[in-house]
């Protein structure tokens, strides 16, 4: 029971210590790369080429970065075609498309 | 292409006979669409084989049902059993696929039930008690802090990997010799029953095939012999089902199909899928006594040397938080151990933020 103890306490401080250097870091990547490779937290820059609702609902942008088209799921955002977005998230491909799910979006209007 | 589908095997049957790895660790490397089915299905027979030596010994409290079979000298005999059971089980693809084809079609009527299934899987992890139920809370405490920060490797590795590595490295006496008798016998009931049920498990998240045998065994009564043919059985299902759905509709359920890089026609799958099965088979066949053999003298070192193949991996993948996490995870996989509540009771890490994400 001692030994389950030092592992307990073990994995409680583990824990503590996960959550306190979890940050949100986002990787600014290539957009072929990305295109190829979707996967993982994401910065991408793109301008935003068409908004739409799915049949569920959802409102849906396509963000077109270096040539490559993404699909960035823009629920509670207001921003409209030919706006120049820079978008962190969450990479993943779903359906054959890059999707990116956005923790962050912001207007880059500089 | 036969040479592809070969060097797949091979990848795939070396990677699955390192203990505590898993073919995902090496997919980046295998270029080919061909090679990474192949070396898949091939790490499903391997991966029987040396999952057997992690964590044998006496110094376990709770022995998994493979180490039980060594201790009673029946490893070859059983193992075998498995490998003829999963041959046979690649001819029974036509018929499965075509089951799996109807579902996937009603596929958004499943889905709403997820959310239940899932709540269903941990309340009956609750059945360990009070013990499971610190396991469950540290586990899915960890897997929100990972959630969506590509920390799978870390995270998994340290909970399932890792503490029967360091449990194996330090057992006090290893398992004895085992009777050299191969089985010629099919379990063609468990061949049936395990695809039926992957066909639905294998489609919702977080349920991984130690859960669904856990759930037969409870429903079915599987003996020691019967779970682990159950178990091998449903791991090659469910590897065969995730490139199926990715090939009919575009799903990925498995690492292996994420990384394929166009969709495999049918019947071109079906083919490489029945021949790579059955040449990995006899593969299996052929180096179970040897592997046996090898892993019997090298055990400890081999197992001292993935520990630190998995702690370097994890560091030049993930850093030092990736490198925490793994820590954690370890403590809690042994805190498991140590409670004498079963580790599959980790997937909690998965379930819990997957049922969040579809409430």
């Amino acid at each position: 029971m001692r030994k389950a103890f030092l592992f307990l306490g073990f994995a409680v401080l583990g824990l503590f210590l996960s959550y306190y250097f979890s940050d949100d870091r986002y990787e600014k990547v290539d957009p072929k790369a990305l295109a190829e490779n979707c996967y993982g937290r994401v910065e991408l820059d793109g301008r935003l080429l068409r908004v739409f609702y799915s049949k569920k609902g959802n409102l849906i942008g396509v963000v077109s970065s270096n040539g490559y088209h993404f699909l960035v799921l823009l629920n509670g955002y207001n921003y409209s075609k030919g706006d120049l977005l820079t978008v962190k998230g969450f990479a993943s491909k779903y359906s054959g498309s890059c999707w990116v799910f956005p923790k962050q979006v912001k207007l880059n209007d500089f | 292409m036969i040479f592809e589908v070969f060097l797949g095997v091979l990848a795939g049957f070396a990677v699955g006979l390192i203990p505590g790895f898993h073919v995902n660790n090496v997919l980046s490397f295998l270029k080919s669409d061909l090679v990474i089915v192949s070396a898949s299905i091939a790490f499903v027979f391997a991966s029987l084989i040396s999952s057997a030596f992690l964590g044998s010994g006496e110094n376990f409290v709770v022995l998994p049902p493979v180490q039980r079979i060594l201790l009673k000298r029946k490893g070859i005999l059983v193992l075998s059993k498995t490998i003829n059971t999963l041959m046979f089980s690649a001819f029974l693809l036509p018929f499965f696929f075509y089951l799996f084809f109807l579902i996937l079609g009603v596929f958004s009527f499943f889905k709403k039930l997820f959310f239940f299934f899932l709540f269903g899987a941990l309340i009956g992890f609750l059945k360990h008690g009070l013990k499971a139920l610190v396991v469950i809370l540290l586990s899915s405490g960890l897997g929100l802090i990972c959630l969506n920060k590509d920390l799978l490797f870390p995270l998994l590795a340290g909970f399932f990997a890792s503490p029967t590595l360091l449990a194996s490295i330090f057992m006090v006496r290893s398992f004895p010799k085992q009777v050299e008798v191969f089985s010629k016998e099919v379990c063609y009931r468990h061949s049936f029953l395990a695809g039926f049920l992957s066909l639905f498990f294998s489609l919702i998240p977080a349920v991984s095939s130690s859960i669904v045998a856990v759930i037969a065994k409870s429903f079915f009564g599987l003996e020691e012999d019967d779970f682990i043919i159950f178990t091998g059985a449903v791991s090659y299902y469910y590897m065969v089902f995730s490139f199926a759905a990715y090939s009919f509709f575009g799903i990925t359920r498995s690492g292996s199909a994420a990384y394929l890089t166009s969709k495999p026609g049918l019947l071109s799958l079906l083919g490489l899928l029945i021949f790579t099965t059955i040449v990995s088979g006899y593969l299996a066949l052929f180096f179970l006594k040897k592997a046996f053999t090898v892993l019997y003298f090298f055990g400890r070192k081999l197992f001292s040397f993935v520990f630190l193949l998995l702690l370097f991996l994890v560091f030049f993948h993930h850093g030092f938080f990736g490198l925490l996490v793994f820590f954690t995870s370890t403590c809690i996989g042994l805190l498991c151990q140590e409670l004498e509540v079963p580790r599959h009771v980790c997937m909690a890490s998965l379930i819990v933020p997957t049922m969040l994400l579809i409430y």
